[in-house]
């Protein structure tokens, strides 16, 4: 890069006046600019220096953005309902929950709840921020599972009675979203930034590109529980600068350890590895057009896919190969019987396309991204498993950005994705089969009878039925293929020996791992 | 060109460098008849192999390709596109300063004001990447990136090469003659001009080499699973710690490979162009 | 004097205008929403249409394409380069606070690229044989190392395994120059590594140039102690050629910083060009954009003025 502009000489003086007049601006620039003050970084003995993937967009009120985001709602925010260092779903801002009947939640809040900014927590608050987070047009990213709700009525200042117009067996999973915060009546446009809760830290500075600093909020329900007295977060948005900020010592923990990277964390000494199985990568289908309109050819993709490479050649290892659809293991909707909704079979794979009129294969264009390596790695592995059945796919790696546009649009034929449930309920299968298009949904793809199932499942109390709908539904999924699951990977977070009480969550539920910050303590 | 100048210039260690040069090409193109394995023909089990073991001869990358089939197919692709970068950027930039130095006044300063200063003062990154992002990635939009980002050096070059041939005598000879304006500036000025813009080519093949490997490094590079020296280089920047074979052997071609370029450029300008032999 | 001034200062702003309606264009042509961006980061489910719509309409891009580039162009004029889509800063306050901390790392690497340039193409223009062997293959290496496998072999080394500096990062000086000064090191050197091995070359090509001419040996046949010749002569006239090439890579280092401050997790204005390129932060690029721009053109005309004072045959 250096190479190019050497340069005949007679430009000499003129250099030597462009670098003092550079000089003069370097210094004006300087002088004029106003460093940030972040306080001295970790002197204290209870303050953690995390590394964080990304720098967090300037939060709003009800929408997902995304797991930095939801790492700094779990901290700053709170929600009638939380999650627990197991993954239990627990009451928050709610000291107890009562179902007088499927339709009924009864919320009683607990004593004195104070925002940030010292204005009182009240019972109106949380009818509010729940009613705006309800309401389709403020487009929140929880519509979906609040939907149903029929009424909220704060009685009194100290209990909030919420009917709904159908059960919801996920309906307490969405409040427990940090993203279903109770915050400020002010914060309640997409406008203000969402930075004011009710949670155990405030913001008390940030610094854009470089970091933010959140400290202990005494005003916080559970704040003597509370054992770090402040967060240094600073953004490593390499996955490489991020380990390695933390083997070198320069933060105490890190998230998104890059796959790559575990064996050598793990391996590191005083250096502790969290992994969980998290979200799950999958192809999408463009079924607007082309041969992926033919549910046998969808199958036949399915069946083509060689899982346990795509585990290796994405996640080095650090994953599993999916079958068929995630569900928790505690959920009455698991049945051990269907993990498998299809297997690894090319011969199979060939038969279903040669039946669907493709004896030879067909060419056709793979969506990844350029910005992703595993995304990248996973669709290679794709393209190859898919050659072997005489599929033959150009690769299209595009950035983030355009990514997301096409899959909008439906501007591909066949792609690569990851995703995770905001909520544990096999409900979050939903937006997968029914609704409006999404960059991250096979595009056009519509089937109303495995979108009821889900809903049947969704809306029943007996578990039974509930597996049973589930059963069904997996049938279809299997037959029908609107996604060919491929993997699920491990998300870890990594920290020094001296962090103690951090959790990585189970299951989606890795994504709010920053409620059990409110456990963790540090010792040098 | 005298002989004794080739003499000088051909130093052993130049030849041995011509050599490789010769060794890269002929590599080149016969890369589907050399290359021990298919470059695309993934064998996970087999990932990260270290060299000398198990038939990768320099060893297997994060997907378990032959690192030596895909260097001699990335061969193709990295010599592409560096050569055909270079080519457009010297054709692009020898017009604009040949333009600008022969007529001055307006033409000047439309050539190499408004159009050399725009393309400096862009950020090179911002326009790798509004390109790439329009245009999709791809060798045809990394040539006319690179080829746009190197042309203000060729501008710059033969602007100021016409500027001292425009005023020598068998040039006003020329236009005293009736010889057309375009004639004058292609037959007459340009072979006159032209000799820092060949010593300057290798030199900025060389520079399009180590671009192509950055601009791979911010994922703005050939789409895969196409091979290039620099999505190598970049891939294996992941494995540095685990798994270094992945990085050094593609990294050591590439820095081989500038090297061989850049000392190609110093002999090159010894033949041509003694008289600036004391400059770079 | 006066209409010379008038004139390069129109020439300049006329290719400000062109530079900023260029990247205007270029923007809003590339596909990639930032309402949609904004609105599903990462990962998690992609937005509502309903709530994109709002978004894009509280971020003006649901105005006509025309009205949006006239109020681009008014705020240009009046300083105000709007704010950040993700962050909601005030652009010219993010501008301010990144750039002088590329700048200053540049600056610092091209001081280390002098320091270690001349001596070393000093060096091996008055030894010859091995040292100069040695010296020139070193800075033929320095020249074609890929910056960030060279950023990368450091950190690994000084960062992991001994632990002597920080992997990365920045730490503001008033908060503790120490940190500040420790974190400017790996990525200074790293910038370095390609430009002193271009200074040292100059370096060496220039004083054999100058060593060869009749007054240099003049010099030293009047006796003259050889090094007093090479620091009292030699260098003072080698030097032009360098100072050339010191100040025109000046420019491209601007350009490599995007490589170390991205293996460095540098918060300079290049990591910032990149993440708002990629998450279609539009006031963010632009602004940095015309900021670059106008620096580059304004030294340009400043120089062009400096110049005709100082030579009047300029002014045509």
């Amino acid at each position: 890069m250096f190479l190019h502009n050497l340069h005949p000489r007679g430009v000499f003086r003129r250099v030597v006046a462009s670098l003092a007049v550079l000089a003069v601006m370097t210094f004006v620039v300087t002088a004029c600019s106003n460093e940030a003050q972040t306080a001295a970084s970790g002197t204290g003995a209870q303050a953690l220096r995390f590394g964080l993937s990304a720098e967090p967009v300037a939060p709003v009120a009800g929408a997902l953005q995304g797991t930095v985001a939801n790492t700094m709602y779990t901290l700053i925010h709170r929600g009638l309902m939380a999650y627990d260092s197991s993954g239990a779903l627990i009451p928050a801002l709610a000291e107890s929950v009562k179902t007088p009947d499927a339709v009924t939640y009864v919320f009683t809040l607990r004593p004195n709840l104070t925002f940030q900014d010292g204005t009182p927590l009240t019972a109106t608050n949380v009818k509010n921020s729940i009613a705006y987070y309800a309401d389709p047009a403020n487009g929140s990213g929880l519509y979906a599972g609040l939907k149903d709700i029929a009424s909220i009525t704060p009685d009194g200042d100290k209990t909030v009675t919420i009917v709904l117009t159908a059960p919801n067996s996920a309906f307490l999973q969405f409040l427990a979203v940090p993203t279903a915060a109770i915050i400020p009546d002010s914060s309640l446009n997409s406008k203000t930034p969402n930075w004011v809760g009710v949670g155990p830290f405030k913001l008390t500075s940030q610094e854009s590109g470089r970091g933010l600093v959140l400290q202990k909020f005494d005003g916080y329900y559970g704040a003597s529980d509370v054992k770090l007295s402040r967060i240094d977060f600073a953004y490593y948005t390499d996955g490489e600068a991020r380990t390695n900020a933390l083997l070198s010592g320069d933060v105490d923990m890190i998230d998104y350890v890059p796959w790559e990277n575990f064996d050598r964390v793990s391996a590191a000494p005083g250096i502790k590895l969290d992994a969980q199985a998290g979200p799950f990568q999958y192809v999408q289908f463009n079924i607007s057009r082309g041969p992926f309109a033919n549910p046998k050819v969808r199958e036949a993709v399915a069946y083509a896919l060689n899982r346990n490479n795509s585990v290796k050649a994405a996640f080095q290892n650090h994953g599993k190969p999916l079958y068929g659809i995630v569900i928790s293991e505690n959920d009455p909707a698991y049945n051990a019987d269907r993990l498998k909704l299809w297997d690894y079979n090319p011969a199979k794979a060939k038969q279903l396309l040669a039946e669907a009129g493709f004896p030879t294969g067909f060419a056709t264009t793979l969506l990844a991204t350029s910005q992703y390596a595993f995304l990248q790695d996973t669709a290679l592995a794709v393209q190859q498993d898919l050659k072997a059945i005489g599929i033959d796919a150009t690769l299209d790696a595009p950035d983030w950005a355009t990514r997301l546009t096409k899959g909008r649009n439906g501007d591909y034929d066949l792609a690569v994705s990851g995703d995770a449930g905001i909520i544990t309920d096999p409900s979050y299968f939903l937006p997968l089969v029914t609704g409006p298009n999404t960059p991250q949904r096979s595009f056009d793809y519509n089937n109303p009878h495995i979108a009821r199932l889900i809903d049947d499942g969704l809306r029943t109390t007996d578990p039974v039925a509930k597996r049973a709908a589930w059963d069904q539904a997996q049938s279809l999924i299997a037959s029908d293929v609107p996604i060919a699951t491929l993997t699920t990977r491990d998300q870890a977070y990594a920290f020094r020996q001296g962090v103690t009480g951090f959790k990585n969550l189970p299951g989606f539920l890795t994504f709010y791992s920053g409620y059990s910050l409110v456990n963790t303590s540090i010792t040098k | 060109m005298s002989s004794s100048r080739w003499a000088r210039a051909l130093t052993p260690f130049r030849i041995v460098v011509i050599g490789y040069v010769l060794i890269l090409v002929a590599v080149m193109i016969l890369a589907p008849v050399l290359a021990p394995a298919d470059p695309l023909a993934q064998n996970v089990t087999k990932r990260l192999t270290v060299p000398l073991t198990d038939g990768y001869i320099l060893g297997a990358d994060e997907l378990g390709r032959d690192i030596l089939s895909r260097l001699m197919y990335g061969a193709r692709v990295e010599l592409f596109i560096a050569l055909g970068a270079t080519l457009a950027s010297m054709v692009l930039g020898t017009i604009i300063g040949l333009l600008g130095g022969y007529f001055g006044g307006l033409v000047e300063t439309l050539t190499m004001r408004v159009i050399v200063d725009v393309i400096l003062a862009f950020p090179p990154i911002i326009l790798a990447l509004l390109a790439v992002t329009l245009y999709g990635p791809g060798p045809g939009t990394l040539i006319v990136v690179m080829g746009v980002l190197f042309a203000p050096t060729f501008a710059r070059i033969t602007y100021g090469q016409t500027l001292s041939v425009k005023r020598e005598e068998y040039v006003e000879a020329a236009i005293a003659f009736g010889a057309k304006t375009v004639t004058t500036m292609f037959r007459v000025v340009l072979p006159n001009a032209s000799a820092p813009t060949i010593v300057r080519f290798s030199l900025t093949v060389a520079a399009a080499i180590l671009l192509e490997s950055g601009l791979s490094y911010l994922g703005l590079g050939v789409v895969p699973p196409t091979p290039s020296w620099g999505s190598m280089v970049a891939q294996g920047s992941r494995y540095l710690s685990s798994s270094p074979h992945v990085l050094l052997v593609p990294g050591g071609v590439v820095v081989l490979t500038i090297l061989a370029f850049g000392v190609l450029g110093d002999a090159l300008r010894d033949v041509l162009d003694p008289k600036e032999k004391r400059r770079s | 004097m006066f209409a010379f001034i008038v004139t390069r200062v129109a020439v300049g702003a006329g290719l400000v205008l062109l530079v900023l309606t260029l990247i205007f264009a270029a923007l809003h042509l590339v596909p990639g929403d930032p309402a949609v961006l904004l609105l599903s980061r990462g990962d998690g489910t992609a937005p509502s249409q309903a709530a994109v719509d709002a978004l894009r309409g509280q971020l003006g891009l649901n105005q006509p394409l025309v009205a949006q580039y006239w109020n681009f162009l008014i705020g240009v004029v009046t300083g105000d380069l709007g704010t950040s889509f993700r962050t909601h800063e005030a652009v010219v306050a993010s501008i301010a606070g990144r750039l002088p901390r590329t700048l200053e790392l540049v600056v610092f690497a091209t001081l280390l690229s002098i320091a270690v340039g001349i001596p070393l193409g000093t060096l091996a223009a008055r030894r010859r044989g091995a040292v100069d062997t040695t010296i020139s293959t070193l800075t033929s290496i320095g020249v074609a190392l890929p910056v960030f496998v060279f950023g990368s072999v450091l950190v690994l080394a000084f960062s992991i395994w001994l632990g002597w500096l920080p992997a990365g990062g920045f730490t503001a000086w008033n908060q503790d120059p120490v940190a500040h000064l420790k974190g400017l090191i790996l990525p200074g050197v790293a910038l370095a590594v390609g430009f002193s091995a271009i200074i040292a070359r100059m370096t060496r090509s220039s004083v054999q140039e100058v060593m060869n001419q009749d007054w240099v040996r003049t010099a030293k046949s009047f006796g003259l102690s050889p090094f007093r010749v090479l620091r009292r002569h030699v260098l003072r006239n080698a030097l032009t050629p360098i100072v050339t090439v010191v100040g025109l890579g000046f420019g491209v280092l601007l350009g490599s910083t995007v490589l170390v401050e991205r293996v460095f997790n540098y918060p300079g204005l290049s990591s910032l060009l990149v993440e708002s390129v990629s998450t279609r932060d539009y006031p963010v690029v632009q602004g940095i954009v015309i900021v670059i721009a106008v620096m580059f053109i304004s030294i340009n005309i400043v120089v062009d003025v400096l110049y005709g004072f100082l030579d009047p045959r300029v002014r045509r």
